[in-house]
Formats: structure tokens, C-alpha cells, sequence
């Protein structure tokens, strides 16, 4: 006790003299993680270290059982916890046009919040902004994510994607290649609404000269093997893989190429004829070159059954604005006006997928984990969506360490920046996830966050909750 | 249906007669003893413990070959039961030497206490608890606060944080709070000590006041701090600054039909409470000071100390102060009331008694902190249980002491009569043992003397 009436001035004193001044001459570092259980997401192993950050990397990891190498600023004990890298998401979307720009910002946090620490944005139409946020983020003076963006997509003369750079001769390849080159963006994303067989693939390879990442959609005018001999890194869907393993491949690239037969036609057709021994080798070929697969498989369950779900009371609508939710209609109405049968192929094509997915990964092609949100996508939301990814990818049969490593892991593989994330080791990037439960037991804990380290930034539970109640749009109810 | 309950518990609690094991020379067997279950105070009588390598590693009904003991303490007559927890002690510092350390932490053994908590940390009690832990130094198990975080020592959000953090990674147990706090640099100590994994314990500074202090959610409240102005209605208009003696200014003020609210939030928020009743029985009391130092144990103290608590006591209640007997009494019958509500129906209380503060001389005050307890209403049953089960939970330690289990460490009170019916046959022991080691009254006597042979040289 000692403390006597008010004379706390004369009381602290003697405390002083009795303590005596606290001396301490280690080194301090910004923030000290102790005890946590590390994922290894290359090994997949567990190991309890003490983790030491500052200035945004991770300094040292030490013993957790010997004294401690350095004091710290914050200290956040992670006893009976799980660390692993910040979450990628590998396949996101700002767009909407100006309208929806604070809408697509807002999503910023919501990333956060879900431990998504860097986002790959394959194309839009906001790209003046993406740039912008991304330095702010970088800077310090904005919240959210890392960003690597694609920029502009390229695509073909009347393209279906707002932004679009369209490429209608060769000139126009060094063109957008060039424009790009300038935008300073981190890959090229192709897609295949309009350009055509023969520029996709010398895009591809202009791209590859020029010591780009690319990564894209395929038009099915073109045989997968043409994509991957053109040096492409990424492919994006799986609609253009399981084209690779049809043994008819040939014969009906024919009937696109003529125009005898159409996408949505082709899908059932290459479903039927999937073949073994197709698949195997061009798992092979893609295995051989490091190509990633991007599989995106809650996005695909989620538009194979608009037609049966109701989505009207999901909680993270709270987080789009109207403007945002009615770009959800056209793929909706589009589900509805669908016939009977191509509803029906559309679900068996989203079991098929589910199939090809975990055969990919047997056979050690690189996946990575993007869940295509963003607008237009319906029901697919900002952030928990790439946790609903990880959870498909497990549905179909893939072990939760190497969903895991679909992530943060191979996604900065696959964009060459593997020197400074994807694990937690010695002076990476200090982007960190520290779960309260452990994700290789049940992929569903990667929502269990109990904090993001995000750099130098750490956000407890409650301060990820105040992330999310600042980008709740208040909806107006109806009297 | 209850005599069934009770005979399925007389199972749990005693294991079957089994082949003897190996019986090593160090080996005690505490013969025919009375075991006191200090959950439920029920009475094992006639048992045989056996202790081996600082653990209970039976109570059984009966043993075979009890000639092949070389080590038996007699319990014939005797009751056992758990070690006490001083939770409110203090370990003295440099410059105290170490002898005078060493024989302090002896008096709280004397007295039956086989684990303190220490209320305000230094660097030399990280030692001394290793020391206890393995062995080298007969103390009790020691748990150590930090040094103590006060409005003088934090003064900034960011000295809060370097401090709870350099604390925690010293090695402490939990973080001191002392008076003086501001509310901002409070918060932002809680959060940090959340995040890093320490938990606080002591007084109430007046600017962060008892509810959000309970919803703060302190490890322990200490003294009752800021309860007693927390019954304060807000139509007084006090100025909180002026409560005097943990509230005693406001006792006119204070509202005891508020005690409910108070108790609730406390036990909601799981935070237990420490009364140091002592202190206001004694000290903060209408007692004549000479008295108390003509006590028996006054002589384990430093004649220096002595004349310290004789001065001390005078300013706060003599005559140029403002004490007044009468305000005393519904001072103390409040705080009696919250004490029993806080055990009652609260998260529940811890023993402590703190000391050496004054009139409080280590371990012996540990009986003065039970009469104030029984002077509030609690049962012997309850008392014995803030000292020994509750301290076990408190620390998350319930498998390892706190109660006489198979497993659990040898930490025993052996006692000549029964403490469940009478609470002062704690103060008539007949040896403790600690972490296994046994120290008979016949040592505890020699060692007594030389203590106070030594505390009257200074």
C-alpha cells in the first residue's frame, strides 16, 4: 500500500529511492510478438519463436523460452496463437467508373480487416486511382493493402471491359505494352472478349520480350499449349485449362475458330471429353514452365447457382453502396433468363471444376488464391471472399497448408516480390495474420483474427471491427 | 442422494491401497493424520500422506510397511491442510541485506504461508523467486508485481507502454498499479498489457475510478481501493481528490444501497479483491498504537520500523488529525459490508493482509487480515479458502497447489486442531511444509528467536 492520504509527490519519491531508476539498455524495436505458433508455409511446419519487427520488417526471430533480445514498443503476446503472412488475394477488381471510386476505396480496409495485407488487381477501370491509393498506402498516409495492379486489361477492338486497352494490330501491342510500361504497373492481364487468336498470343510474347508478367483469360479460338509455348505465367480461370485437356481440343477450336459453336456451347463438350491423358500432360507443360493456375472457385459456385440463392440478407452488403449492388444485376438476370439445361451444365461445370482444381495441385501446379471480387461479380464481397477460397479449395480435396500457401506464398512467387513476403523468416515485409485458432486444423480459423500486422501497422480485433463500422454504408430504410 | 454424492467424492479424493513403490530415504509419511478438503471442508480423518520429491504422492487409508519409512510425522490428533497465500506481501529490497530478507521470507513460513505475492517488484525479487523455485533458498513460492506504475513513474500514453513492456519481458508476474494514473495513460496501459499478456493488480487511481477500473478488469483490486467512493451518489458534487484514506472522507456520502451494483460489476468482470482489512482494524483504527507494538511479534521487527509504525500511526489518526471514532465505525461496518458482499456474491476475495506495513509484521499479520475477516461475516470455511483455493485460481495454478491432492506440491499446514470449527487453531501449528520440506514447531521456535535476537540489534 504506502500510498497515505495525498501526498502522492513525497510517496512516488521514496518509491524511486526504493526501486531505484529502471535501467535499460537493450536495443528497442518496434513491435515484439512472443510465443505464437509460426506456419511455415513453405514446410508447413509449426514453431513457436518470438518475432522482433521494425521499420516494417521482421529483424529477428528469437526463442520464445530465452530472455528476450530486444524490448519493444508494443508487445503483443500470441501464446496458443497462429502467425502466418498477411493474406494475398490474387484476383481482385476496382472498377465501376467514377460512382462507384469511395465505394472500391472503402474496400481498402475491408481487406484489411479480413488480413488481406496485399491484393493482385487484374484489371479496371480506376486505374489513376488504384495508382494513387497505392502510394498513399505506401507512403503511410492511406490504409490499406499493398496493391500490384495489371492496369488497364488488354482485349480486343470493342472490348467488353470498361479501360480496356484494345489491340487490333500489331502496332497496337507495342502500344498498350508500352503504355503500360509507363502506367508502371506490375503485370499484363489479357482477356478474351474481342482481340483475336493471333494477337493474344504475339501480345503474350511481346510481353515476355520485354521481361513482363503476364497473365490472363485465353480466347478459345487458341489451343492452350499455343498460350503456354507463348510464355504466358498466369492462367487466370479454369474454363481455358480444362480446354487443354479435352481430347478434342483441336476439333473444336475448329468449330469456335468458325464460329460453328460458342463459348457457353463449348463448355459441356469439353467437359465430356476430358481425357487422362491429356490432362496429365498438359498439367505437365504447366508444371514444367511455372505457369500459376488462378481457379477462382467461390466465384464460380457462387454465379453457377444465382438462380437458387438468396442473397438479399448477407451481411457484407453493408459494405456497397446501391450504385455498387445494381452492377450485380446483369450477370443475376442473366442467371434467371438462362435455360433450364444451361443452368443445369453450368453447375455440373462448377463440380467438374472443383475436380480439375485438386488434380492441378496433385499434380504441383502452382494455384493461387484470388476470389475475382469487385464489382459486376455478384455476391462475391471484398475480403471474406478469399477466405471463402481457401475454404473451396479445401471443399475439394487440397490440404489446408497448401491452400494456404496459394496465397500469400505463391502469390508473391508469381509476381517476383518473393524476397520480401510469403513467409516469416528474417527480414521479410512484417505483414502478419495472428489467428486465435489454427488454420491447418479448420481452413475456416483464417477468419479467426485476433490481429494484422500490416508494416509497422498493428490492428488488434477491436481496431479491425472500427476498420470495417467506417466503411458501413447506411442504408436508407424504408418507412 | 446426497450421502451418495458424497461417498462418490470420498472415491476421487482417496486412491485404492496399491503395491508399495520403492521408498527412497527422502520419502515422508505424514502418519494418521486428518485431511481437511478446503473446497468443501469436509474431514478425511485418519489418513496417511505420502510425500516425495516435493510432491503429495498419496492419501490413502492405509498403508503397509510403514516400518520401511524413515521419515514419519506423527498426525495423530493433527489436521492438514493446504499451505496459506499471503496476497498482499512485501519483499523487502536492497538495501535491506540479505540475511534480514531471508529471515522475512521465514516469518511468512512460520506462519503457515507457503506462497506471497509481492506487491511492489524489483529486480532482486526475479532472483530470489528463481532461488525459492529451485530450491536454493527456503522461502515460500514467490509471484512478483513489477515495480510500481504510479502518476509520477507514467506520465505519457507512450511511458506506459515502454514500461509495461520492459516490465513483462523482465520477467514480473503482473504490473503494480499505484494512485495517480491519468484516465488516457491508464487505458493505454491495460490495452498494452492485454496485447502483451500481463495482467495488473493494486489500487484504483482516483481519475480512472472503481467502474472502469472492474471494467478495466483488473487481476485483483487491492485495499477495497475506490469502492468505498464509488457508493458515492453523483448529486454530492465531491471533489474526487478529497476522498482521505481510501474513501474515509466520504463516508458520510456513501451509499451502501449501491454495494449490489458494485459487487456485481466486480464479479462480471471476474476481478477479485484483496480487502488488507488489517490495516483498518490496526492502523487506520481507534487502537492505541502502544498497544499493538507491546504484541508478541513485534519483536521479528527492527526497532527502527517500530518507531517508524508508532510516528506513521500518529499522523493519520492522532490527535491533530481528522479522525473521529464515530466516523470510524460506519467507516469500517462499510467496509465490512462490502467485504462480505465481495465474497458473497462478487468474483470473490484473496487473502492478504499486506505487510510489513504497519502493525503488520510478515506472516503474523496474516491472523490479524482472518479476525477482519471473520468481523465481516465470513465463515471459517470461507476464510481458509481466500488463503488456499482461491489464490490457486487466481493464478491459474489449481493443479498445482491450493488444495492436498495426489500430484499437487507438498505445501501443508499441520495444525492441532481443527481451523473449519475454530479459525484460530491456524495460529496453533504443529509444523509446515514446504515444496516437501518440512519444518517442524521445534525449528520454527529456534529460528524464531534468532530472528528476533537479530531484529533487536538494529
Amino acid at each position: 500500500m504506502s500510498i497515505f492520504l495525498k501526498n502522492l509527490s513525497i510517496l512516488a519519491l521514496s518509491l524511486f529511492i526504493l526501486t531505484g531508476c529502471h535501467e535499460n539498455s537493450k536495443e528497442m524495436v518496434d513491435l515484439i510478438i512472443q510465443n505464437g505458433n509460426i506456419i511455415n508455409l513453405e514446410t508447413g511446419k509449426i514453431e513457436q519463436k518470438d518475432i522482433y519487427i521494425s521499420n516494417g520488417r521482421i529483424k529477428e526471430l528469437g526463442n520464445s523460452d530465452e530472455i528476450p533480445l530486444y524490448n519493444g514498443n508494443r508487445l503483443i503476446n500470441a501464446k496458443g496463437k497462429y502467425i502466418l503472412p498477411g493474406f494475398w488475394d490474387n484476383h481482385v477488381h476496382f472498377r465501376g467508373g467514377k460512382n462507384l471510386i469511395s465505394n472500391n476505396k472503402n474496400f481498402l480496409k475491408v481487406f484489411l480487416a479480413n488480413g488481406i495485407t496485399t491484393v493482385r488487381d487484374a484489371g479496371g477501370d480506376l486505374t489513376p486511382y488504384v495508382m494513387q491509393w497505392r502510394k498513399g498506402i505506401s507512403e503511410g498516409t492511406l490504409l490499406g493493402p499493398d496493391i500490384y495492379t495489371s492496369g488497364p486489361k488488354i482485349d480486343g477492338p470493342g472490348a467488353t471491359w470498361a479501360g480496356s486497352l484494345e489491340v487490333e494490330n500489331e502496332l497496337d501491342i507495342e502500344k498498350a505494352l508500352d503504355s503500360l510500361t509507363n502506367l508502371k504497373t506490375d503485370f499484363v492481364k489479357l482477356y478474351d472478349s474481342k482481340i483475336s487468336g493471333e494477337l493474344y498470343l504475339k501480345t503474350i510474347k511481346e510481353a515476355e520480350n520485354r521481361d513482363l508478367i503476364t497473365s490472363g483469360h485465353m480466347p478459345f479460338t487458341v489451343n492452350l499449349n499455343e498460350t503456354v509455348a507463348a510464355g504466358i505465367d498466369a492462367i487466370e480461370h479454369l474454363y481455358y485449362v480444362m480446354k487443354g485437356c479435352s481430347n478434342l481440343e483441336n476439333t473444336l477450336t475448329k468449330q469456335l475458330q468458325d464460329k460453328t459453336i460458342g463459348f457457353w456451347d463449348a463448355m459441356p463438350l469439353l467437359q465430356e471429353s476430358y481425357e487422362k491423358g491429356a490432362a496429365e500432360k498438359t498439367f505437365a507443360s504447366l508444371k514444367t514452365n511455372n505457369i500459376f493456375v488462378v481457379p477462382t472457385l467461390h466465384i464460380g459456385e457462387v454465379l453457377s447457382y444465382l438462380d437458387e440463392a438468396n442473397h438479399t440478407e448477407d451481411s457484407h452488403l453493408k459494405y456497397l453502396e446501391d450504385a455498387f449492388i445494381k452492377t450485380y444485376e446483369g450477370r443475376i438476370n442473366g442467371a434467371l433468363k438462362a435455360s433450364a439445361e444451361r443452368r443445369r451444365d453450368r453447375k455440373e461445370l462448377d463440380a467438374f471444376f472443383g475436380k480439375l482444381t485438386y488434380d492441378l495441385n496433385k499434380a504441383g501446379v502452382g494455384l493461387l488464391a484470388g476470389s475475382d471480387c469487385g464489382a459486376y461479380n455478384s455476391y462475391v464481397y471484398p475480403g471474406v471472399s478469399l477466405h471463402k477460397e481457401l475454404e473451396a479449395m479445401v471443399r475439394v480435396g487440397i490440404s489446408p497448408i497448401e491452400a494456404l500457401r496459394t496465397s500469400a506464398y505463391n502469390g508473391s512467387v508469381f509476381l517476383k516480390k518473393d524476397n520480401d513476403y510469403g513467409l516469416v523468416v528474417k527480414g521479410k515485409i512484417s505483414d502478419l495474420v495472428i489467428l486465435a485458432e489454427n488454420p491447418l486444423e479448420n481452413i475456416s480459423n483464417t477468419q479467426k483474427i485476433d490481429f494484422v500486422i500490416k508494416g509497422e501497422t498493428v490492428f488488434n480485433a477491436k481496431e479491425l471491427l472500427i476498420l470495417l463500422k467506417e466503411v458501413e454504408i447506411e442504408k436508407k430504410t424504408n418507412p | 442422494m446426497k450421502k451418495l454424492f458424497i461417498a462418490g467424492a470420498i472415491l476421487t479424493f482417496i486412491s485404492c491401497n496399491q503395491p508399495q513403490d520403492k521408498i527412497s530415504d527422502t520419502t515422508i509419511l505424514i502418519s494418521n493424520v486428518t485431511v481437511i478438503d478446503v473446497t468443501t471442508g469436509e474431514l478425511f480423518p485418519d489418513m496417511q500422506m505420502v510425500i516425495d520429491s516435493g510432491k503429495i504422492k498419496k492419501i490413502v487409508t492405509s498403508i503397509e510397511n510403514k516400518e520401511i519409512y524413515k521419515n514419519i510425522i506423527d498426525g495423530q490428533g493433527k489436521y492438514a491442510l493446504p499451505g496459506l497465500a499471503e496476497m498482499h506481501a512485501h519483499i523487502p529490497s536492497p538495501p535491506t541485506s540479505k540475511e534480514r530478507t531471508e529471515e522475512t521470507l521465514f516469518l511468512y513460513l512460520s506462519n503457515g504461508i507457503t506462497t506471497i505475492r509481492g506487491m511492489l517488484g524489483h529486480p532482486s525479487h526475479l532472483e530470489l523467486r528463481k532461488a525459492a523455485e529451485k530450491g536454493e533458498l527456503l522461502s515460500p513460492r514467490i509471484f512478483t508485481s513489477s515495480p510500481s506504475l504510479n502518476g509520477n513513474s507514467v506520465t505519457s500514453t507512450q511511458e506506459a507502454r515502454e514500461k509495461v513492456i520492459t516490465y513483462k519481458n523482465d520477467g514480473y508476474d503482473f504490473l503494480k498499479i499505484h494512485p495517480g494514473i491519468k484516465r488516457d495513460v491508464f487505458d493505454e496501459l491495460v490495452k498494452t498489457a492485454n496485447e502483451s499478456g500481463i495482467t495488473f493488480s493494486g489500487h484504483v487511481p482516483v481519475d480512472v475510478g472503481i467502474k472502469h477500473a472492474l471494467e478495466s478488469r483488473y487481476a485483483s483490486i487491492d485495499h477495497v481501493d475506490g469502492f468505498l467512493e464509488g457508493l458515492v451518489p453523483r448529486s454530492e458534487n465531491i471533489n474526487p481528490n478529497d476522498n482521505g484514506f481510501f474513501g474515509y472522507n466520504f463516508t458520510k456520502m456513501a451509499d451502501t444501497s449501491r454495494i449490489d451494483e458494485l459487487v456485481k460489476l466486480s464479479k462480471n468482470n471476474k476481478v477479485w479483491i484483496v480487502p488488507t482489512q488489517s490495516l483498518f482494524e490496526r492502523w487506520f483504527a481507534p487502537v492505541d498504537g502502544e498497544l499493538l507494538l507491546q504484541q508478541s511479534e513485534m519483536k521479528y521487527m527492527p526497532s527502527s520500523t517500530l518507531s517508524e509504525w508508532r510516528k506513521r500511526k500518529e499522523a493519520s489518526t492522532g490527535q491533530d488529525t481528522n479522525f473521529d471514532k464515530t466516523q470510524w465505525e460506519t467507516f469500517i461496518d462499510i467496509r465490512r459490508k462490502l467485504i462480505y458482499a465481495l465474497n458473497k456474491t462478487g468474483h470473490g476475495l484473496l487473502l492478504g493482509s499486506d505487510a510489513p506495513q504497519l502493525f503488520n509484521v510478515p506472516g503474523f499479520s496474516i491472523h490479524h487480515e482472518i479476525e477482519g475477516l471473520l468481523k465481516s461475516g465470513l465463515s471459517p470455511l470461507e476464510i481458509i479458502q481466500t488463503g488456499t483455493v482461491n489464490p490457486a485460481i487466481f493464478f491459474d495454478m489449481e493443479t498445482v497447489f491450493g488444495q492436498l491432492k495426489e500430484g499437487m506440491t507438498a505445501d501443508i499446514l499441520l495444525v492441532n486442531s481443527n481451523p473449519i470449527e475454530d479459525i484460530h487453531a491456524l495460529k496453533d501449528l504443529s509444523g509446515v511444509m514446504v515444496r516437501g520440506k518440512w519444518i517442524s514447531k521445534a525449528d520454527i521456535d529456534q529460528k524464531l528467536q534468532q530472528i528476533a535476537k537479530n531484529a533487536s540489534a538494529n
